[in-house]
């Protein structure tokens, strides 16, 4: 099987992305699942000859696809990401390195995602935990790059308190 | 704070999370289970057996180096589970010599796409071929074996090599498939696997399980350095299985111009 250096299914951030799906949908082992079942088509889809331009952009589109399907109701993502954030522990530590303070953090984290809208939720995680640029987002997610932009801009707004507030 | 700052300290929070109880990573998220299949994941492992059972190991074959002595046993032992669920011992030409090298998912599969393939089995569904030869694709079936190479980035991996024996010497007859040549011109179907010279398995090495596994034949002529991967082990020897069939070896060929199971 031939894949482009550069954007080959060996350049798909499978921890990232199951990191990143976490934080959309609240639930691990559905972003587990989805990471998994995505990326199994990339191997019958690359094996088969298909070509894709960017295997991690089609890796992410196919996995959030696959969340959406099953999460019909953004009540139940919300209350997966409540759910999910209690039970992190919450202890906190002296130091940002310290493995209890990150785990403060993603509970703040999580806490703070379950006030965005779902589109607010891929695109500031897809913009932030993968570092995709605004155009693949929008390609990832059939939406223009205007509206990545300004999905983005409310999504920061929302989750600014949550950074003043750990680091006034 | 200003807008590059929140950037900044955004793009920090989010990387700092990671996944409760997925991958070692993170805190613990309570005893929530791990997808089964991900179970097999974490210890899959990539051998080709064959043949044999004495093992005769090389004076620095250690895979992974002194003091690898119980890993060895846990590999020979594997190797011999996944010989008693696919091996018929078979008369052979000559000697059999059965080697494999010890690496990373990441590295064996790198590996593995380096080689031209004639065909590939996947053992737990159907076959196809080598796109690169440009030959029709057959049905694809479970490829988890490929999954779990790409998946799991940290496990321990076998890529084993036999040599001096054909495919059906290494798989059921009722395992092997039978691919067409396609074309009138060409004359009769022909067995791919009578036309191996070396052939790769997958198996779980924790419990000798090979139906997430691959058995996969070179093309002619196909040069690989089993060395590169690291240090080799290699073993010849009598058949640690019972003895052949008293018959000779046979395997049912299917004129069929679709991949079927058998």
């Amino acid at each position: 099987m031939t894949v482009p250096e550069e954007e080959g299914l060996e350049a798909v951030d499978r921890t990232g992305l199951v990191a990143a799906l976490t934080l959309i949908t609240g639930d691990p082992l559905l972003a587990e699942d989805a990471v998994q079942e995505a990326l199994l088509r990339a191997w019958q889809k690359a094996d088969a000859g298909d070509p894709v331009d960017s295997w991690p952009a089609w890796v992410v589109t196919v996995a959030l696809n696959r969340t959406r399907n099953h999460f019909r109701s953004l009540g139940r993502e919300r209350a997966a990401l409540t759910r999910l954030a209690a039970e992190v522990p919450t202890t906190a530590g002296p130091s940002p390195t310290d493995p209890a303070d990150r785990a403060a953090a993603s509970v703040d984290l999580l806490r703070a995602m379950t006030s965005l809208t779902r589109r607010q939720r891929e695109v500031v995680t897809l913009y932030y935990r993968l570092d995709l640029p605004l155009a693949k987002i929008a390609a990832a997610l059939s939406v223009s790059e205007g509206t990545v932009k300004t999905l983005l801009h409310r999504a920061r707004a929302r989750l600014r308190p949550l950074l003043e507030e750990r680091n006034p | 704070m200003d807008d590059l700052d929140l950037d900044d300290r955004l793009r920090e929070l989010f990387h700092s999370y990671e996944t409760p109880g997925i991958d070692g990573g993170g805190p613990s998220a309570g005893g929530r289970r791990r997808a089964p299949r991900l179970a097999l994941v974490g210890t899959a492992a990539l051998i080709v057996a064959l043949g044999a059972g004495l093992v005769v190991l090389h004076p620095a074959g250690g895979n992974g180096g002194p003091g690898s002595g119980v890993r060895d046993q846990q590999i020979l032992a594997a190797v011999k589970r996944a010989e008693a669920m696919y091996f018929l011992p078979r008369p052979a030409a000559g000697p059999v010599i059965v080697a494999y090298a010890v690496t990373t998912p990441a590295r064996a599969l790198a590996y593995l796409d380096g080689i031209s393939w004639s065909n590939v089995f996947y053992s737990s569904a159907d076959c196809h071929c080598d796109p690169s030869k440009g030959t029709s694709m057959g049905k694809v079936g479970n490829d988890s074996s490929q999954m779990s190479l790409v998946a799991d980035e940290t496990g321990t991996v076998a890529v084993v090599e036999i040599s001096g024996a054909t495919l059906d010497a290494v798989y059921p007859p009722g395992g092997i498939r039978h691919i067409p040549t396609g074309d009138i011109g060409q004359g009769p179907p022909r067995v791919y696997a009578y036309q191996a010279d070396a052939a790769f398995l997958v198996v779980n090495l924790t419990d000798g399980d090979t139906t997430g596994g691959m058995v996969a034949t070179p093309e002619s002529g196909t040069s690989f350095d089993l060395g590169s991967l690291g240090a080799v082990t290699t073993w010849t020897g009598p058949d640690d299985f019972g003895p052949p069939p008293s018959g000779p070896s046979t395997v049912t060929v299917v004129d069929t111009p679709h991949f079927t199971s058998p």
